[in-house]
C-alpha cells in the first residue's frame, strides 16, 4: 500500500496548481456540456410543427402568394410533371403556423412576417431597422437583425424576394427564382449571335438581363461575331458558363458591314476592342509612311503585329 | 536527461508534475470509451469532488491521510474530467432527433468543412447546422450524385441538402480496417447519397482565419505548379513543405513507406522544428538580450510557428509541435528553461482536452511514441560512440535519432502495417538531412518567385534537390530485402511488447545511488523489473509459437463480403488459394482480404482454378465446379455451365457467388445441398429468389450481406 501511496501523493505546490486546474477545466466542461445538451437555439422561436411529408403544392404557394399583394409576382410556370418535382423537392416541410412566401423584408408588414414565424422580437427589429434608413440589399442582410434566429434564417433566404428600387424597377431579381425556376428548353443552335436581341439572349439558361446586355454592347462595339467562341471574352462570363450555353448558339459572319480602314483615324480604330492604342498607332503609323492600305494582307507583314491578330482583323476591316 | 526515483515511485513524479495529469486523463477518456458513463452522473460527480477538495484544502490539518487523501481527490478528478470530455464529444458527434435511420427525406443545412474530392463521384463533408428546420450537429459525408459533372461549393460555403440520411455500415470482413471507427473519430458517423440536383447554396463562405490560410496555401501550391513539372517533384514539394499530399500517387507514397521515409512526407514536428530553427538562428544574427527583443522574438516566432501549423492543415503532429513550442518558447522567455516531458505531457493534455478522439487517431499515438523514444533513447545511443570529427559527430547524431525514434514506433507500426523496413537508418538520415534542405529551397523559391534569373536558379535547384532526394530513397527501395513483410502482430503481443520497453525504461533509469539505496528498495526493484522483462520475452516467445502452430494446422475456407464483387479463399498451411470474380480491381481485394491472410499466416499466394488438379490431403479438384475440402463437398454454382451435361446431385455447401444469374428451381430439383452461401455479388432479384426457394425445400441459407462472411 505503502508503493501505491507514494506514486499518488502530489506535492503541496502541485496541489494547489492542479486545484486551479481543475477549477478551471470543470467551468470549461460545464459550459460545453450546458451548450450541447440544455440550451437551445431554437427555444424563443414560434413554436411550430413540422409535417414529415412535403406537401407544397403550386396552388397552395399560389394561395399564400396572394396574401401579400405588395410583392405578388406570377409564380414560376411549372410546364410538366417533372420540373413540378424538382420545385417541390426544395419546398421545406410546411405547415399552418408557419407559412412560407416569396416576400421583400424592405416592404413586408409585422403581421405577415410574424407568420413567416419570424419572433415578435426579431419582427419588431425588422420595422425598427427599415424605420430607422436600414435596407435589405442582398437576402443574406436579414443576418444583421438582433433576435432573428439564424436557423430561421437559413430557411427564409430561398424565399426572399428584394426589388432593386421602388423607382427604377428594372428586373425582378428573385433568389427562389434563380434557383428553381427553369427556363423554357431552348432548341440547340437556335440563337443566332449576330441577330439575337437582349431578350432572346435571356432565355438562355445563366444568361440574364446584365450579361445579355453585356453581350449585345460588346457586339456592336465589335461590329458583330464571327465566331461562337467570342462569347467567352465578355466580361464577367465565365468558362463554365460559356461552355453550357454554347450548344444552343449560332453565328454567321456574313452578317455584319465592315469598315473601310484606310477612313479611320487613331481614335476611331481604338473604340475597336481587339484594338488598344499601341495597336492603333501602329496602323496609324504605317499608313502614313507607306500611304492607304492596299489589301488587308498587308497588315500581316506589318512590324509589330502577330499574323493570327491579322486574320482577326480582316474579319472587321476591309480596303476601298 | 535524468531522473532518479526516490522511494517508492515508479519514476520521480516531482519532476514532472504534467505527467501524472495527463495519465490520468487518458487513462479516462480510455475508461469512458469502454464503459461509456452518463454525462451527468459524472458532472455531479466531478462537483461533489471539487467541494470535497477544497473543503480538505481549507482544512487545518495537517496530517500524512489529509495530504494524501487531497493528492488522490484530485488525480482522480482529473481521470473523471478526461471521461467528461469524452463524454462530451459523443454527443456532440450523434444527432439530437432520432432520425439517424428514418426511411424519409430530410432537408439538411449545413457547413462544408473540407474540400470537395473528385473520385468517380464527388463528396465532402458538412458540419450539421439544422435539420429538417429544427437545430442540429454531428457531421455527414455527402456524396453527390453521379450525374452531377460539376460541383463548385468551396470549404466554408452553407449548402441545402436533401436526402436519406444513414448510419454508416460496419466492415463485414474478419480484420479488416475499420473504416466505420475510422470515421467515427474523425466526427463523422453518418453519410447521404444525394439524388441529381437535390442540393443547392445558401450561403457563399465568410472570410475567416481558415480561408486565409487557404488562400497562401494554394497560392504557394499555385506556384509550385508552375516551377514544377515533374509530377513527383510536386508531390513531394507540396506535401513536404504544405502538407498537401493529393497529387502522391499511390507508388510513390509506397517507395517512401516501404524505406520508412514516409515521416517527413507528412508535415510533423521535424518540420516546425526546422522552421523555427530558421528563425531563432536569423534572430541570432543580431544578438541582443534585452528584454523587449526577447518579446518580440517571442512573438515573432510563435505567430511563423501558428500559421505554418494552420497553413498545413492543422494535422495531430503539427498541433502537437505548435503546442510544444509556444510552451518552450514561453518557458525560454520567462522561466530558467521548462522540461522537455513537462511539455510533452502538457501539449497532449491540451490537445487531449480540446479533441479526446485524438487519442484513437494514429498519427498521435506515432506522433508522441516518436518524440518520447527520441527523447529518451537518443541520449543513451549516442553515448556509445564517441567521435572526434564533426562530420562523423553529426552522422553519428542523425543516426542515432533514427535507431531511437524506431524502439517505441516499430510495435505500433508493425501491428498497424504489417510491415517493417529493414534500411530505416540509411533512408532516416537521408530523409532527415534532406528534409531540411528541401524546406528551406521550397520557402526560398516561394519567397523569390517574383523575382528574375534567381526566380528560376531556385527552381531549378530546388528540383535538381528533390530528384536526389526521391532517386535515394528508390535506390534504397531498389536494394534487396528492402522489408520484412507480412508480419504478424497480435493485441496481446503489442500490449506485452510496450510493458517489456516500459520495465526496460524503468530498468535504465533505475541506478541505485547510495549503499543504502542498494540494500533496500532500489535492488528490490530492479530485480522485479527484470523478471517482468524476462516473463514479456518469454511470453512473446509462447505467442510466436502458437502462432505458427496455428499456421501449420490451418484449414479455412472464406468467402468475403466486398459489394458487388466475390472473393473466396482457401488457407491450407501457409498458402493461399485464391479465386475472385475478374472485374474486381486489387484494391477491394487487399482492403478486404491482406489483413486476414496475414492473420493466417500466409507465405505463398496460389490461384485457385478448378481447371488445374490440386491434390492434397484436404484440398482436392473433384471436376471443374466442384471441389473436396475438409471431407466436405463443394459446389461453385457459376462454374456449372462448364461440366457439359452432368450436374452433381449433391452438395455440402453451394456457393452461388461471382454475379451469377442462373436460378435456383430446375437446379435444386435434382441437385441435394446441405448448405447455400448467398454472395454480395449477386443481384437483388435473384438473390430473393435463392432465399425464397431455399426457404420452401428447407435448406438452410447463408446471406454473406446480412449474415456477414462465411467461414468453414
Amino acid at each position: 500500500m505503502n508503493w501505491f501511496w507514494d506514486n499518488i501523493l502530489l506535492k503541496r505546490e502541485d496541489r494547489v496548481g492542479l486545484l486551479l486546474f481543475c477549477f478551471v477545466l470543470f467551468i470549461f466542461l460545464a459550459i460545453k456540456w450546458y451548450l450541447l445538451v440544455i440550451y437551445d437555439p431554437t427555444e424563443g422561436r414560434a413554436s411550430t410543427q413540422y409535417s414529415s411529408n412535403f406537401e407544397y403544392t403550386s396552388l397552395e404557394s399560389q394561395q399564400v402568394r396572394k396574401i401579400n399583394n405588395t410583392t405578388y409576382s406570377p409564380p414560376p410556370k411549372i410546364k410538366d410533371q417533372k420540373e413540378k418535382e424538382t420545385n417541390e423537392n426544395f419546398s421545406p416541410s410546411y405547415s399552418e403556423q408557419t407559412k412560407r412566401f416569396e416576400f421583400d423584408p424592405n416592404t413586408l408588414s409585422e403581421d405577415s412576417l410574424l407568420s413567416l414565424g419570424i419572433g415578435r422580437y426579431a419582427a419588431s427589429n425588422i420595422v425598427k431597422y427599415r424605420s430607422k434608413g436600414g435596407r435589405f440589399i442582398d437576402p443574406s442582410d436579414l443576418q444583421k437583425i438582433y433576435g432573428l434566429d439564424s436557423l430561421v434564417i437559413l430557411d427564409l433566404i430561398p424565399y426572399v424576394q428584394i426589388k432593386k428600387s421602388s423607382k427604377s424597377v428594372k428586373s425582378s431579381y428573385t433568389y427562389a427564382s434563380r434557383n428553381f425556376t427553369k427556363k423554357p428548353e431552348v432548341a440547340l443552335a437556335s440563337i443566332h449571335l449576330n441577330r439575337a436581341d437582349t431578350t432572346t439572349l435571356m432565355t438562355l439558361k445563366g444568361i440574364g438581363p446584365v450579361y445579355a446586355k453585356r453581350i449585345v454592347k460588346f457586339r456592336n462595339s465589335l461590329g458583330g461575331f464571327f465566331s461562337i467562341d467570342q462569347i467567352g471574352e465578355v466580361w464577367g462570363i465565365s468558362d463554365s458558363l460559356f461552355q453550357a450555353i454554347r450548344p444552343y448558339l449560332s453565328v454567321d459572319p456574313n452578317l455584319f458591314s465592315k469598315k473601310n480602314i484606310n477612313e479611320m483615324d487613331k481614335t476611331a480604330l481604338v473604340k475597336h476592342p481587339y484594338i488598344d492604342w499601341k495597336k492603333a498607332k501602329i496602323l496609324v503609323k504605317y499608313r502614313k509612311m507607306h500611304g492607304p492600305f492596299k489589301s488587308i494582307d498587308e497588315i500581316k507583314k506589318m512590324h509589330g503585329i502577330e499574323p493570327s491578330f491579322a486574320d482577326t482583323l480582316a474579319f472587321y476591316f476591309e480596303v476601298q | 536527461m535524468k531522473f532518479y526515483a526516490k522511494n517508492n515511485q515508479i519514476i520521480n513524479w516531482a519532476e514532472f508534475p504534467m505527467l501524472r495529469i495527463s495519465i490520468g486523463f487518458i487513462v479516462g477518456i480510455y475508461i469512458n470509451q469502454v464503459c461509456n458513463c452518463t454525462i451527468h452522473v459524472l458532472l455531479a460527480t466531478s462537483a461533489i469532488m471539487f467541494l470535497f477538495s477544497i473543503v480538505l484544502y481549507c482544512s487545518r490539518s495537517n496530517s500524512k491521510m489529509r495530504a494524501r487523501l487531497l493528492s488522490s481527490l484530485l488525480l482522480s478528478m482529473v481521470l473523471v474530467f478526461g471521461m467528461i470530455r469524452v463524454g462530451l464529444k459523443n454527443i456532440s458527434g450523434t444527432p439530437t432527433h432520432a432520425n439517424g435511420e428514418v426511411n424519409t427525406e430530410v432537408g439538411v443545412v449545413g457547413k462544408i468543412t473540407e474540400e470537395i474530392k473528385e473520385n468517380s463521384r464527388f463528396s465532402t463533408v458538412i458540419d450539421i447546422l439544422s435539420y429538417d428546420q429544427e437545430s442540429d450537429r454531428g457531421r455527414v459525408f455527402v456524396y453527390f450524385s453521379v450525374k452531377d459533372s460539376l460541383i463548385d461549393y468551396e470549404k466554408g460555403d452553407i449548402i441545402r441538402i436533401k436526402g436519406k440520411i444513414i448510419t454508416l455500415k460496419d466492415n463485414a470482413n474478419p480484420m479488416a480496417f475499420n473504416y466505420k471507427d475510422y470515421l467515427k473519430f474523425k466526427g463523422i458517423e453518418r453519410q447521404v447519397f444525394l439524388k441529381e440536383k437535390s442540393h443547392h447554396l445558401v450561403f457563399k463562405k465568410k472570410n475567416s482565419v481558415f480561408t486565409i490560410t487557404d488562400q497562401i496555401r494554394n497560392w504557394a501550391l499555385g506556384i509550385f505548379n508552375k516551377r514544377l513539372k515533374n509530377k513527383d517533384h510536386l508531390a513531394v514539394a507540396s506535401a513536404m513543405v504544405l502538407g498537401y499530399r493529393e497529387y502522391l500517387s499511390k507508388e510513390l507514397y509506397n517507395t517512401f513507406s516501404e524505406t520508412g521515409a514516409v515521416h517527413v512526407l507528412a508535415v510533423s514536428g521535424l518540420h516546425v522544428g526546422i522552421i523555427c530553427m530558421i528563425f531563432i538562428a536569423l534572430f541570432n544574427r543580431w544578438r541582443n538580450d534585452g528584454p523587449l527583443y526577447k518579446s518580440i522574438q517571442f512573438v515573432v516566432l510563435l505567430f511563423v510557428v501558428w500559421s505554418y501549423a494552420l497553413i498545413t492543415g492543422g494535422s495531430p503532429a503539427v498541433l502537437r509541435a505548435a503546442v510544444m513550442f509556444t510552451f518552450l518558447l514561453i518557458g525560454r522567455l520567462w522561466f530558467r528553461g521548462a522540461n522537455i516531458y513537462n511539455i510533452l505531457a502538457f501539449s497532449a493534455l491540451c490537445l487531449l482536452i480540446y479533441n479526446p478522439y485524438l487519442l484513437f487517431q494514429l498519427s498521435f499515438q506515432l506522433s508522441y511514441l516518436a518524440l518520447i523514444s527520441i527523447l529518451f533513447f537518443q541520449p543513451i545511443i549516442e553515448r556509445w560512440w564517441d567521435t572526434k570529427h564533426w562530420i562523423f559527430t553529426r552522422l553519428w547524431q542523425l543516426t542515432t535519432v533514427s535507431i531511437a525514434a524506431q524502439i517505441l514506433v516499430f510495435p505500433i507500426s508493425i501491428y498497424y502495417f504489417h510491415s517493417f523496413p529493414s534500411y530505416f537508418i540509411l533512408s532516416g538520415i537521408a530523409a532527415v538531412f534532406l528534409a531540411t534542405f528541401i524546406l528551406v529551397m521550397g520557402l526560398m523559391v516561394l519567397a523569390f518567385d517574383s523575382v528574375l534569373l534567381i526566380g528560376d536558379w531556385c527552381a531549378d535547384l530546388y528540383c535538381l534537390l528533390i530528384n536526389l532526394f526521391v532517386s535515394i530513397i528508390t535506390s534504397i527501395q531498389n536494394l534487396p530485402f528492402h522489408s520484412f513483410d507480412q508480419i504478424y502482430f497480435s493485441q496481446q503481443s503489442l500490449i506485452t511488447l510496450y510493458l517489456g520497453l516500459g520495465f526496460i525504461m524503468f530498468l535504465i533509469n533505475v541506478k541505485p545511488r547510495s549503499y543504502k539505496d542498494k540494500l533496500y528498495t532500489k535492488v528490490k526493484r530492479i530485480r522485479i523489473a527484470k523478471v517482468v522483462i524476462l516473463s514479456c520475452i518469454i511470453f512473446l516467445l509462447v505467442n510466436n509459437l502458437a502462432f505458427s502452430k496455428r499456421v501449420r494446422n490451418n484449414q479455412k475456407l472464406i468467402v468475403y463480403d466486398i459489394f458487388k464483387g466475390s472473393l473466396i479463399d482457401v488457407f491450407i498451411e501457409n498458402t493461399v488459394y485464391s479465386m475472385q470474380s475478374t472485374e474486381l480491381d486489387s484494391k477491394k481485394v487487399s482492403y478486404a482480404a491482406s489483413s486476414y491472410r496475414i492473420y493466417n499466416g500466409s507465405k505463398h499466394f496460389e490461384e485457385l482454378s478448378l481447371l488445374d488438379s490440386i491434390q492434397q490431403s484436404s484440398l482436392k479438384v473433384i471436376d471443374t465446379a466442384t471441389l473436396l475440402f475438409k471431407n466436405r463437398y463443394i459446389v461453385f454454382m457459376d462454374k456449372l455451365d462448364l461440366v457439359h451435361g452432368v450436374i452433381p446431385c449433391f452438395s455440402d455447401i453451394l456457393l452461388v457467388t461471382n454475379g451469377t444469374t442462373q436460378l435456383p428451381y430446375d437446379f435444386l430439383k435434382v441437385h441435394t445441398a446441405v448448405k447455400v452461401v448467398l454472395d454480395n455479388s449477386l443481384d437483388y432479384s435473384v438473390r430473393n429468389k435463392w432465399i425464397k426457394e431455399c426457404k420452401n425445400r428447407g435448406i438452410s441459407i447463408h446471406d454473406i450481406r446480412k449474415d456477414g462472411v462465411f467461414i468453414i
